[in-house]
């Protein structure tokens, strides 16, 4: 285990493991976290696994978690590694198998108020219209080629078929497709397994979630994202489902069978990866790509079902559901950064990390430019979410990257052993929260007390400078498979 | 029956732990663990009628496993089905063969991603074989 003596304090919340703790290391590993966050983090293997991404070829800089940081499988979940474009890697495992998941917001025209008659109603209809898919397929069953066209074209295959408004796209992270996927690449089985998973958000920590905003931190920038006080909105948080899953596993396999090729040697094989270059790094980023387009996807899809049902139950007074934002907090980009005083193309990994690119950068979208790219933080079922936007120092610390989520502290297990169901519904209930889930164990295992603090993580990447904070939102419905 | 299992909490998976006094038993056990955690109620009262060949060949015998399961994962994900029995016909330390045998449900209780190898391993005991699998929920 990391101990606590073997970490520099670089910053009121930063802290850096030097590269002559472990002989093999290439770059320092740096977290970001309070010193009460640290503790917890030093709990777990979540540093070790940071110091063996911090041996990869090719790595840049530093080897980065984020605190809501966790033990993963290989890379630790809330990391971030940027690779050379030519002498570094590319690893399933710094991505997770979960390629894309990520959180999308949804804007309301309505107060809470005015849904609170009827919310009953809205949480019963939205746990019928998206369906958990778990072990069952979903609405939408395509065939191969339908398929191909949804690797390759991402959301744009779905506002073609009619599920979506043009504009939606602008406000989608790479505007819902990455033109490297390669249908070709992704495996007949990885299509078969999520060929009628579309508009499916699975189980686990995925949920719509109905909420308000509770608190606007900044009221300016809350005006150029078109939030109110009050204002009720739905979040979404779901990824590639098993066809996600499938690729992740594939591409593993076949990176651990060439490693030796490569001459590279690994800590643990979940690290499993294959230089950029190579034709399996190549075709793995073309798959992953086709993944992540699969992903963006099918929050379009399931955002087309929250909205059939937001129409069903509210008629014309309740107005349209506006896309505010749709981040990736599973993938990795070619992306452009300065290391060192020079500007360069580097492969920028995040496992549980979510982009956060400033004021002024190209890539955010034109309408939130000069406050910055949208950040989306879901937190534990029951409590805050929040709305930040990337700040200038996301660029010149981690990538144009911040946290994810809240970041669980507690095995399922252990969750379930702590939490009466029963007890748990009375409370949230007791908070004016309706809870729609597929299952009790499912419930009890995303409780509050097994996840972190949500509000001391996004305190840290506030404080560090490398996303702002604009708005806290508070649940009232929960829907979960 | 020569083989067993447990299933021990981890952070944001779940860690299975097998026993069993042959090789071949010890994939007979890691299919019994996984339909466990997919579906608790397993295939009781329901009829075995989904059948499923599977054979896969791995560099050594931790990888073995964890592909072998992965296999069973990718068929109960696309057949939507439970399979609770494996009837191994040949096994070797880089090569498993046989027959996977379960019923239809009508959904999983657990959304499993993926079998990872993460801190696998396969380990001889002194009377038979161990090992340890994280699977990623």
């Amino acid at each position: 285990m990391v101990r606590r003596e073997q970490l520099h304090q670089c910053g009121p919340v930063v802290w850096e493991i030097p590269p002559t703790v472990r002989p093999d290391m290439r770059v320092p590993a740096r977290i970001y976290a309070s010193a009460e966050l640290l503790e917890q983090i030093l709990r777990d293997r979540s540093l070790e696994q940071l110091i063996n991404v911090a041996t990869l070829p090719g790595i840049q800089q530093a080897a980065i978690v984020m605190p809501d940081v966790h033990e993963g499988y290989g890379f630790p979940i809330g990391g971030i590694a940027a690779m050379d474009l030519q002498e570094g890697v590319i690893s399933p495992g710094g991505i997770g198998y979960d390629i894309n998941c990520g959180v999308r917001l949804l804007v309301s025209e309505l107060s809470v108020t005015e849904v609170q008659a009827r919310l009953e109603q809205l949480a019963k209809s939205l746990y019928q219209a998206v369906p958990s898919g778990v072990g069952r397929g979903g609405r939408f069953k395509l065939n191969v080629r339908e398929l191909d066209k949804v690797l390759e074209y991402g959301v744009q295959w779905a506002l073609a078929e009619g599920y979506g408004e043009e504009e939606d796209l602008n406000v989608i992270e790479s505007r819902g497709r990455i033109p490297e996927a390669d249908a070709g690449a992704v495996s007949r089985e990885a299509k078969e397994r999520g060929r009628d998973q579309l508009g499916t958000m699975g189980a686990g920590n995925h949920f719509v979630e109905v909420g308000y905003v509770d608190k606007l931190f900044d009221e300016s920038i809350g005006r150029v994202l078109g939030l109110k006080q009050k204002q009720v909105v739905v979040l979404i948080h779901t990824g590639s489902r098993g066809l996600g899953h499938q690729v992740a596993t594939d591409y593993i396999r076949i990176m651990l069978a060439a490693l030796s090729r490569y001459n590279i040697r690994l800590p643990d094989r979940e690290l499993a990866c294959a230089p950029l270059q190579s034709p399996e790094g190549q075709r793995y980023f073309r798959a992953m790509c086709a993944a992540a387009n699969f992903a963006w996807t099918n929050r379009q899809l399931i955002t087309w079902e929250v909205r059939q049902t937001w129409q069903e139950v509210f008629g014309e007074s309740g107005g349209r559901l506006r896309i505010l934002y749709d981040v990736a907090h599973n993938i990795a980009k070619i992306e452009q950064h300065t290391i060192e005083g020079r500007t360069q193309r580097v492969l920028v990994h995040r496992k549980g990390a979510t982009r956060a690119f400033p004021p002024g950068h190209p890539e955010t979208p034109p309408m939130y430019r000069e406050v910055g790219q949208p950040v989306l933080i879901p937190g534990s079922m029951g409590t805050a979410s929040y709305v930040l936007v990337g700040a200038p120092g996301s660029m010149e610390q981690t990538f144009g990257s911040t946290c994810h989520g809240a970041g669980r502290q507690m095995s399922r297990h252990a969750a379930k052993r702590a939490v009466d169901a029963e007890r748990l519904r009375s409370e949230l209930r007791q908070r004016g929260i309706v809870v729609q889930a597929g299952s009790v164990r499912g419930l009890v295992e995303e409780a509050p007390i097994a996840y972190k603090d949500v509000d001391a993580v996004v305190h840290v990447v506030h404080t560090a400078g490398i996303a702002r904070i604009v708005a806290r939102l508070r649940p009232i419905a929960v829907i979960k498979g | 029956m020569a083989f067993g299992y447990e299933l021990h909490p981890h952070t944001a998976d779940i860690r299975i732990s097998l026993w069993a006094e042959t090789f071949p038993e010890l994939f007979q056990a890691a299919v019994v663990a996984l339909a466990e955690i997919l579906f608790p109620q397993g295939c009781e009262g329901r009829p075995l009628i989904v059948r499923r060949r599977v054979a896969v060949t791995a560099p050594d015998s931790t990888a073995l496993l964890v592909d072998f399961l992965s296999e069973v994962l990718l068929y109960s994900q696309i057949r939507k089905a439970l399979f609770c029995r494996f009837c191994p016909q040949s096994v070797q330390e880089t090569f498993v063969e046989g027959k996977l045998r379960g019923c239809r449900v009508e959904g999983f209780q657990q959304d499993i991603k993926a079998v990872t190898y993460h801190e696998a391993e396969v380990y001889r005991l002194s009377q038979g074989y161990g090992a340890r699998l994280i699977v990623d929920v």
